[in-house]
């Protein structure tokens, strides 16, 4: 019926050592779980080990991108309930050129948004002073619409500079993470069709 | 959003790993999206991470493992599976081979009912001839690996320290797999030293079998249904 016979009492370890290999098994199991998951997964690192192996660092940053994504919701809900109500005494969108200058502390983010209409078209520039950053230009519907996109990211990037079109109403723009351990200082150029720009607060 | 469409929803539900909110990846993807470089104990560590909580792959192993008394016999048989995900885990990347998710893991899912039945001896009995089974673990090795290399895809790792991280990450998947391997060998083992472990074995295996045509069945209705 099978493909293999049952086991002979030579093939299955014994009692004693099955004991033994299962004893062990969770003491192992417990000392990854102390030294290596809570440290790697929460940042918490009760022995030191995860610091050593770097994998403390990546239980902060994802428990600080955890964070940031849920206070950063709320901000960003309460940010567009208010714009939605000037939009509406906006008729039409303006050309407009602003060159916006902001620095960014270690291990913090910023992101700026145009406030734009479907198929309007911005041109950017943007230089740092200090380091590389991480970056997202991404756009996000107005509360309600769940519409959103990347248009470009990269990461430890010193300049970028293009221009792109608003695949929908609502807020495009930037988000740029400093993963240094110096403050980088960010001039950013936007020139195109926007009714604002708009800084939203990220902590 | 081209990601969270192609991630099976089990994903979502076993381990809250990727949590989109405008643009911004966090978990793991969030975490390798802001790294720079090489850091090889981290990726070891997503790559362990992945085995040990891949449940497509842990049931594969079981039911590899499920006659293997002999600890040689394991070890040929565990490497031989190594052997294959890694080099296509390696060639997917590098190649940029982008296999629909759903359909690699409707192949990963019928790994397992394979492997069910060759437990059964079924294929001796319907084909008449026993497939080589070292051959076979090798080649569903290769599909798995293409598994894992979608999944690398979608992190989008950065190009600066990737074959290192690469390499680093297919190691972790090892150290996983032998982890998770000694865990299921030590829960079996146990249940070996019983008489139940004969009389139930055949039921064990179609159990397997269930599991490998319902997750075949599950991600066959994503791939009709993305």
């Amino acid at each position: 019926m099978f493909n293999k016979q049952k086991p002979s009492e030579n093939d299955l370890p014994t009692s004693s050592q099955l004991f033994k290999s299962t004893i062990i098994a969770f003491f192992v199991a417990v000392v990854l779980l102390v030294c290596i998951v809570i440290p790697a997964e929460y940042g918490t690192d009760p022995t030191g080990v995860g610091q050593l192996l770097g994998l403390k660092r990546m239980g902060e940053i994802k428990t600080k991108l955890k964070q940031k994504t849920l206070n950063e919701k709320n901000n960003f809900d309460e940010h567009i309930s208010i714009n939605r109500d000037m939009r509406e005494s906006i008729v039409k969108s303006k050309i407009k050129n602003n060159l916006t200058e902001f620095s960014i502390g270690p291990d913090e983010a910023i992101e700026i948004k145009l406030e734009m209409q479907t198929g309007s078209s911005v041109k950017y520039s943007w230089t740092t002073n200090g380091g590389g950053l991480n970056y997202n230009l991404h756009g996000d519907g107005y509360i309600g619409s769940q519409k959103t996109i990347t248009y470009k990211k990269g990461r430890m990037t010193i300049s970028d500079n293009g221009e792109f079109n608003a695949e929908f109403d609502g807020y495009h723009g930037w988000f740029w993470r400093n993963r240094n351990s110096e403050t980088v200082t960010v001039v950013l150029e936007t020139d195109g069709h926007y009714f604002q720009i708009k800084r939203i607060k990220y902590d | 959003m081209n990601i969270v469409k192609t991630i099976p929803i089990w994903f979502y539900i076993i381990m809250p790993m990727f949590l989109f909110a405008h643009g911004v990846p966090t978990g793991d993807q969030g975490y390798i999206q802001e790294i720079y470089g090489v850091h090889i104990i981290p990726f070891m560590y997503l790559g362990a991470k992945h085995m040990v909580t891949g449940y497509d792959h842990l049931l594969f192993l079981v039911g590899v493992i499920f006659f293997l008394y002999k600890v040689k016999d394991i070890g040929i048989y565990v490497s031989l599976f190594a052997l294959g995900h890694s080099s296509t885990l390696l060639l997917g990347v590098f190649a940029n081979i982008h296999i629909n998710t759903f359909l690699i893991d409707a192949i990963i899912g019928l790994s397992i009912v394979y492997k069910a039945l060759d437990n059964l001896g079924k294929f001796q009995e319907w084909i008449g001839v026993q497939p080589n089974t070292k051959i076979s673990t090798f080649i569903f090795g290769l599909f798995h690996g293409f598994g894992l290399a979608t999944k690398i895809i979608e992190f989008e790792l950065d190009t600066n320290g990737l074959f290192t991280n690469l390499i680093a990450f297919n190691m972790g998947v090892e150290i996983g797999q032998v982890l998770a391997l000694l865990a299921i060998l030590i829960l079996i083992s146990h249940w070996r030293k019983h008489s139940s472990f004969i009389i139930y074995a055949y039921s064990a295996n179609i159990l397997l079998m269930v599991m490998g045509f319902g997750l075949t069945g599950y991600q066959l209705l994503g791939y009709f249904n993305s």
